[in-house]
Formats: C-alpha cells, sequence, structure tokens
C-alpha cells in the first residue's frame, strides 16, 4: 500500500513522494494511518486529534475518492493509494 | 474616531515594475506587507505572533487589483502604499484589507484583498481549519471595523458577462510544478504569486499562435486595468497544476480568464484570474 502525505505534511518523512506501508492486519484507511505513525511518530499530533480521530484539517482520499477513516482498504492494501490532503480553501 | 490607516513609503526601482505598470505581484507583496505594519502599529499583532499567540492563520480567498492611473517607473521616485481600511467581516470569518497606492499625492492603483481565517491546532505543521476571529483577537478591532457582512466577489460577474457577451479567440493550456520560490513559509503557494501563473499562461498563449487574428499579442503592448482572483483550495510543493487560458474580446478590450486546477490534488480547481486590459 502506498500513502501520499501533501503540503505541509511533506517535511515530516523527509519530503518522500510516496510512503510504502505493509498491509498486513491493515483492514480500513484509518488502521493504514494508525500504522503510518508507527513508523512516523512525530505525525501522530498532526494527522490526529486527541481522541486518535483525524482531524478536521485533513482530507483522506483512496484511491482518488474522498473517504473517511472508516473505509475499507483491498486485502492486505495491494494497489490502494492513500492521500493525506490539507482541507483548508484558498491560498 | 479617525480611520486607523497607515502608509509606508518605498523607493521606485526597475524590479517593481513592467514597461507600462507595476507587476501586480510587486504590489500584492507590499500590500501584505503594509498590512502587517498595520497589525503592529493598531494591534499590537505580528504575523507570527498571530500564530503563537492567537493560534489564529490566513489564507487568501480573494483580490483584485486596479490600475487607477497610468504609472510607470519614470513617473516618479517614490510611491506609498497604505492601508486605507481593516475590515473583520462575515461574521468574524473574513479580513478584508483595502490598499491604495499613491504617488505625487495621486492614487495611481487599488488593491483589496479578503483573507479567510484558520483556527490553528497548536501542531508544528500549522495544521488548521477554516474558523473565526478568536475573542481575545477581535478585541483589537473597533466596532467600525467589524462589519458582518459577506464580502462581495466581484470576480463571478466578471466571469458570468465574459461567458455571456464575450467572443471567445483563443483557448491554451500551460502546465506547471509548483517550485518552493513560489512558496510561502508553509510551502503552500504564496498568494502573490497567482498573477505572475496566470501572466506566464497568457505570455505562452500569445507564444504559441501561429495567427493572432484576434490580435492578442498586441496586449503584450498595453497596460492592464483589473486583476480579479479567487482562491480555491490549497496548493503545495512539488504539485503540478494546469492554468486553463481563455481570451475574450468584449466591447472592443481584451480579457483573459485563467482556470488553475491542481492536478495532483484530483484536478481539483485551485483558483481563477481574469486579467482585464
Amino acid at each position: 500500500m502506498k500513502i501520499k502525505l501533501s503540503g505541509n505534511l511533506a517535511r515530516f518523512v523527509n519530503y518522500k513522494k510516496e510512503l510504502q506501508l505493509e498491509g498486513d492486519g491493515i483492514q480500513t484507511v484509518g488502521d493504514a494511518l494508525h500504522a503510518l505513525v508507527v513508523s512516523y511518530p512525530v505525525l501522530k499530533d498532526i494527522i490526529f486529534d486527541k481522541d486518535r480521530n483525524v482531524k478536521k484539517g485533513y482530507l483522506i482520499s483512496l484511491n482518488g475518492e474522498k473517504v473517511d477513516a472508516a473505509a475499507q482498504v483491498s486485502k492486505g492494501g495491494e494497489g490502494d493509494c492513500i492521500d493525506i490532503f490539507t482541507a483548508i480553501a484558498g491560498g | 474616531m479617525q480611520a486607523r490607516t497607515i502608509k509606508v513609503s518605498h523607493p521606485v526601482e526597475s524590479m517593481l515594475f513592467g514597461p507600462f505598470q507595476f507587476h501586480a505581484h510587486s504590489l500584492m507583496l507590499l500590500s501584505f506587507s503594509s498590512m502587517w505594519s498595520w497589525g503592529s502599529t493598531y494591534l499590537s499583532v505580528s504575523f507570527p505572533g498571530m500564530i503563537k499567540e492567537y493560534h489564529q492563520g490566513m489564507v487568501a480567498v480573494g483580490a483584485e487589483v486596479e490600475y487607477v492611473e497610468p504609472f510607470e517607473m519614470f513617473s516618479a521616485d517614490e510611491f506609498s502604499v497604505s492601508v486605507d481600511e481593516f475590515k473583520v467581516r462575515q461574521g468574524n470569518s473574513v479580513f478584508q484589507v483595502l490598499h491604495l497606492i499613491r504617488a505625487q499625492g495621486i492614487v495611481v492603483a487599488r488593491v483589496k484583498v479578503r483573507w479567510k481565517l484558520l483556527e490553528l491546532d497548536g501542531d508544528e505543521a500549522l495544521s488548521a481549519t477554516p474558523g473565526v476571529i478568536r475573542p481575545a483577537f477581535l478585541q483589537k478591532f473597533l466596532p467600525e471595523e467589524v462589519d458582518p457582512s459577506r464580502v462581495e466577489r466581484p470576480l463571478l460577474a466578471q466571469l458570468e458577462n465574459l461567458k455571456e457577451h464575450g467572443q471567445l479567440c483563443a483557448e491554451f493550456e500551460h502546465d506547471f510544478t509548483l517550485f518552493r520560490h513560489r512558496c510561502e513559509v508553509a510551502d503552500q503557494w504564496a498568494f502573490f504569486e497567482l498573477p505572475t501563473l496566470a501572466s506566464e499562461s497568457r505570455e505562452s498563449l500569445i507564444d504559441s499562435l501561429q495567427e493572432d487574428p484576434g490580435e492578442l499579442a498586441s496586449s503584450l503592448g498595453l497596460a492592464l486595468n483589473n486583476i480579479y482572483m479567487e482562491w480555491r483550495c490549497p496548493f503545495y510543493l512539488l504539485e503540478k497544476g494546469r492554468v486553463k487560458t481563455q481570451a475574450y474580446r468584449l466591447q472592443d478590450k481584451l480579457y483573459f480568464a485563467h482556470h488553475v486546477f491542481n492536478l495532483t490534488r484530483a484536478n481539483t480547481l485551485a483558483a481563477i484570474v481574469i486579467e482585464a486590459f
């Protein structure tokens, strides 16, 4: 499974264009994001609020479709791509 | 009470100008700087202070640049950029700031910018959600500087008028990547770069023409009268974009309408610009 972080998040993963995540045990987008912050702990307090929900300031897409954290990924995350975008409007 | 205004003087120098007038991005950058001179003077709030003390940010959502009088590099030795009006609008969710550019006692250009307020989460990434001004920050404004009514969006009427009555002369697509020299501190596009993306696409269109029955190349020899801008979504470092430019003639005047799409973000419409010659 691939995860792409845009914009203000990119610097926290050393500007890697894509992150590869092993899909074992990952059933939902939320599972994938929690696995991501295990590899990149600095992202934990940035992506998640204190109740461990994705902050309102971020949008998640799975294979180009906007989803929420409960969205199911493919078995093993094979071929899936999760994008995390900032949700604000304007420039 | 007298309106709280501020005026900042600058020397005239060549980098601020094209052949016929101020670059729009020069005026927008200097206007933004004057906005924070105003903030420091009247609110005792700097830009970093707004973020650190009030956990508040902002993004541009609309702007107009109006060239009021002919003014080029040899017209004067100095000019000033003012904040003539600073209002908290639209249910305390938008800053609207009017800047006047003056030289030799006359107004040569106007810049009006609307900034959507953001509430920051306080994390290192400056994660934010659209919001309203926090009460402690709002207290620093005078009652007459707070106007709850909705802001105007003049671009929409201009665009509708062009589509309905204008004669479409040419279309063009200009692809770009957002590099850091066009970004602000959070690696998001700097608001004053939007007119440069629009003019780049217009000049690329003109450069691509084999024939020019609409005499679009003539725009290179003209001063702009107005630029209307709206921002719709963020654009970040290394994201890919496409400017779709349409040239129109309407009542013997040239107009260029530019729609900027963020290709990285599923082709989302990121901004619209209209240049009126």
